[in-house]
């Protein structure tokens, strides 16, 4: 065990916001140095840490830092909702081997060989039109499709 | 002695990590800032640098045998030592390490309850100075995968709708896809935004306290019920890297005794890079 250890003194916390962002700041006094933490409320994550030789320096320091960091991850807009499509065909390309799969027809494949697809990447999906469909929707369905 | 009310097995109160380490515990932070230590840690304890130290420099992976031996062996840890983990961001990369830890089957490793954000909030004492270890010799029984999700485990789940569950625990707004990272500007960030097709979202903070302490038995069991997560299940638990991931796994596996829980690791980072990566933006799962 180490034998010198510092209190902590003057220990504050608060909330305010940056943008869309809420943040929590944590800031307190340990031996020579005002220390001074940034958190964002959701998801979590520890934003910055930054120490100096008085507090208002080192929460001027802590928000400049937070402000900058925070700026980088863009906020999207949300997507909009849609028709989600119904998944029809799976063809499976491989040169002389490719195959072309109705959803039943595919799930009463060995499950190895289900996942050996997915995994290499080789599959197209079609939904009742004949057009391409996202690979995120057409796993949605095939787990709609397991579920039934 | 005081041990932790719920958990005893896996668990440390701050209370008790003194006569921990007094009784010949190795106290590590585990911190993704390497200027955590610095500004003041738990006395008696070492620093590990997630980044630095938990992953493959070259692959970004876990480390591999080799690796993780040298690293017990730098910081005193034998097979049989005591190992307490504790550290920043609401203790995500402690049970990360936690984590890598069972894989090579160190088996009496905890964490403190709470990690740095509980111990500043109490605003218990910190040491400025570091602390000194001497080496031991560590020979792992080698990697058990068993918590560790594969791509393949992820597609098997698809596959699975009764009996797996894919649980996305990153926020609400990474869930949707309306930001593509954690907000702290570095790292971690998704390549794409969105989740995995079929995860359900249950926001890592669901688990624990505001002093990040976990939650107690019955209201874990009772957050994970309602969302039909059943103990018989195979649960895969992911996020954007896998470190909040590993804090749910940590939940489910330790604190309710969950037979089937795996952490995927790398998550989202490395889900987005994949030839035909699916993923799905929007609430519905």
């Amino acid at each position: 065990m180490s034998t010198v250890s510092t209190l902590i003194e003057d220990y504050v916390e608060f909330q305010r916001g940056i943008g869309r962002w809420k943040i929590q700041i944590v800031a307190y006094h340990l031996g020579d140095k005002h220390i001074c933490i940034v958190n964002n409320l959701d998801p979590g994550a520890t934003i910055c840490r930054v120490s100096a030789g008085t507090r208002k320096e080192a929460l001027r320091k802590g928000l400049t830092e937070a402000n900058n960091l925070l700026a980088r991850t863009a906020y999207l807009e949300p997507p909009k909702a849609r028709e989600p499509a119904k998944l029809a065909l799976i063809e499976y390309l491989d040169g002389a081997d490719s195959a072309s799969f109705e959803v039943d027809t595919f799930l009463q494949l060995p499950m190895d060989y289900r996942v050996k697809c997915l995994s290499e990447g080789k599959l197209l999906f079609r939904d009742s039109h004949g057009d391409l469909m996202a690979s995120g929707d057409a796993m949605r369905c095939l787990n709609e499709a397991c579920a039934a | 002695m005081a041990h932790h009310p719920y958990y005893p097995e896996v668990l440390v109160p701050c209370d008790e990590v003194a006569l921990a380490v007094a009784r010949g515990a190795r106290l590590v932070e585990v911190d993704l800032d390497p200027a955590a230590y610095e500004h003041g840690h738990i006395p008696g304890a070492i620093r590990w640098d997630w980044s630095a130290q938990l992953r493959n420099q070259g692959t970004e992976e876990i480390l591999n045998v080799a690796e993780f031996e040298s690293l017990m062996g730098v910081s005193g840890i034998s097979k049989d030592t005591e190992v307490l983990l504790y550290g920043d961001n609401n203790n995500w990369f402690a049970c990360w390490a936690f984590w890598l830890m069972q894989l090579y089957g160190h088996e009496n490793v905890k964490l403190v309850d709470g990690g740095s954000k509980k111990w500043l909030r109490d605003q218990r004492a910190l040491s400025l100075e570091p602390t000194a270890v001497s080496r031991s010799t560590y020979k792992s029984r080698g990697l058990d995968v068993t918590n560790k999700a594969s791509i393949e485990d992820i597609f098997a789940s698809f596959f699975n709708p009764s009996d797996s569950r894919l649980v996305d625990v990153r926020s609400s707004a990474e869930y949707i896809g309306q930001i593509s990272g954690p907000g702290d500007g570095a790292g971690a960030t998704c390549e794409v935004a969105g989740h995995i097709p079929t995860a359900i979202n249950i926001p890592w903070n669901l688990n624990c306290n505001e002093d990040a302490t976990f939650k107690s038995p019955d209201e874990l069991r009772s957050l994970y019920a309602s969302f039909d997560i059943r103990p018989e299940m195979c649960v895969i638990t992911y996020c954007a890297i896998g470190e909040r991931a590993s804090l749910s796994w940590f939940v489910l596996k330790h604190l309710l005794g969950y037979r089937v829980v795996m952490n995927y690791d790398r998550s989202m980072a490395q889900w987005g890079r994949l030839a035909n990566s699916a993923v799905v933006t929007g609430k519905a799962a």
